[in-house]
């Protein structure tokens, strides 16, 4: 050990340093009564200050209660949810997923609830091209209100489409030829907007004009209806559009 | 240098933090004098009283957090003391008053002869500390009042064990040098005060 360290620990040291490790030895010295004279008062005060800290440390412990309410919370809400769930469940009401997943882990439980496709009739929620789904045009509810004819929504759909893509129109006409033919010459997009004032006053305007490109595939092709608006140029959706303004014209 | 074994230390911690007064009065008899004397070499004796007790209204409020042994409680107050002694030159300049000076003390004061002479040697030699340079005389007087070893005096100053190495033995060269500037060769009362006057009255 150095000689620096032997001083300050208060080891013996060699000659040299006995007068510097006489004063480190007068630093060590034990408390002297004049050091030691306030120990009344200051263990009094401490002693004070250590109850003091302990009910201000009450406080501190408040986040463990908090903390464990707010556990019972989360476990009170989970199982609200697994509760709203099961029943959900029960009902067949969760989405298709949901319910053939709740079926599952239900079943494990000794819980029957009916599987995704209990209540499809006959449109069970299979994988596949929706148009290979028996009877989805014929109970479409989308394509009978768009189209007002439940039986040829899909043809109908597929016709737009060509047409959209195969019609040597452009522009403006183009948009009209789709949007007629789509509406069943009810739409007249594409028309000088001084005609819009006639469709208002028969009061089937609005309808043709923004249903029937999309509603006239029966939402089974949507191709038809964003081609015919692409390939016009943006003017397909002015026939929306010209029935949109019809109010205005009042 | 503590006066307790570990084991006593232990006990007297427990019960102290149970509001033991016993308890409370025996962890202040260790380590209060060692405390005052920092005090008076960092700050001198007008605020060292003062601050001495402010350090330990902290430690009763920060007891029931601490978890060590005896070595680790004396770091942990002295660390206290010297964030006291950091707020107070921060809020005025430092006052390196002198300790009290042998002719200054109150030679009529009861105390007995042996008292008396280590009361003298003590201030004395906290005179002679506190004339060293300020980190110089805050580490020597780490090392030997808290009895902590360079590591822990490093970690209470914010330095490096090196450093702390470098300052205690500048601080110790400067003082060695000192007493052999003044003659002083002996181990004794006397030697230690340099001066040629009898240490009583």
């Amino acid at each position: 050990m150095r000689n620096d360290d032997r001083v300050l620990d208060g080891l013996p040291v060699d000659g040299g340093a006995e007068s510097l490790a006489s004063l480190m030895d007068a630093l060590r010295v034990p408390g002297l009564d004049h050091e030691l004279s306030d120990q009344v008062q200051t263990v009094a005060a401490f002693t004070a200050a250590l109850g003091a800290a302990d009910t201000v440390d009450r406080p501190r412990r408040g986040p463990m209660k908090s903390r464990r309410s707010r556990f019972a919370l989360t476990l009170a809400l989970s199982g609200a949810a697994l509760v709203a769930t099961s029943g959900l469940a029960y009902a067949g009401a969760l989405p298709g997923a949901a319910q053939d997943t709740a079926k599952g882990v239900l079943a494990g439980l000794g819980v029957t609830v009916p599987g995704p496709n209990q209540h499809a009739g006959t449109h069970p929620d299979t994988r596949g091209n929706s148009a290979a789904a028996p009877g989805r045009a014929a109970t479409s509810d989308t394509g009978a209100d768009a189209t007002g004819d439940t039986s040829s929504g899909k043809g109908k759909g597929a016709a737009i489409s060509t047409l959209a893509r195969t019609t040597t129109a452009t522009g403006r006409d183009k948009g009209a030829i789709i949007s007629s033919t789509a509406s069943g010459g009810k739409s007249h997009a594409g028309n000088p907007s001084g005609n819009a004032s006639a469709h208002q006053s028969t009061g089937t305007s609005n309808q043709g004009g923004t249903g029937t490109a999309d509603g006239a595939s029966g939402g089974q092709d949507s191709h038809g209806s964003s081609t015919a608006q692409a390939a016009s140029g943006g003017h397909s959706s002015a026939g929306s559009g010209n029935a949109g303004i019809h109010p205005a014209a009042h | 240098m503590s006066g307790l074994d570990e084991f006593a230390f232990q006990g007297a911690l427990a019960a102290a933090r149970l509001g033991e007064e016993w308890a409370v009065a025996l962890l202040w008899r260790d380590l209060h004098p060692r405390i005052l004397r920092y005090l008076r070499v960092a700050v001198g004796d007008s605020d060292a009283e003062d601050l001495g007790s402010d350090v330990w209204l902290e430690v009763a409020r920060g007891l029931g957090r601490f978890d060590g042994d005896a070595s680790a409680f004396s770091a942990w107050v002295f660390t206290i003391a010297r964030r006291r002694v950091i707020d107070v030159g921060r809020r005025v300049q430092r006052r390196r008053t002198d300790p009290m000076s042998p002719q200054q003390i109150d030679r009529g004061h009861d105390e007995a002869p042996g008292e008396l002479e280590a009361r003298l040697a003590l201030d004395v030699a906290l005179r002679r500390v506190a004339r060293l340079p300020r980190d110089q005389a805050e580490v020597v007087a780490l090392r030997v009042l808290a009895g902590l070893s360079a590591e822990p005096v490093a970690e209470i100053l914010g330095k490096s064990a090196g450093a702390v190495r470098v300052l205690q033995h500048r601080g110790l060269r400067r003082l060695a040098n000192e007493l052999a500037a003044e003659g002083v060769t002996r181990q004794t009362g006397g030697a230690i005060f340099g001066v040629d006057e009898p240490l009583t009255a």
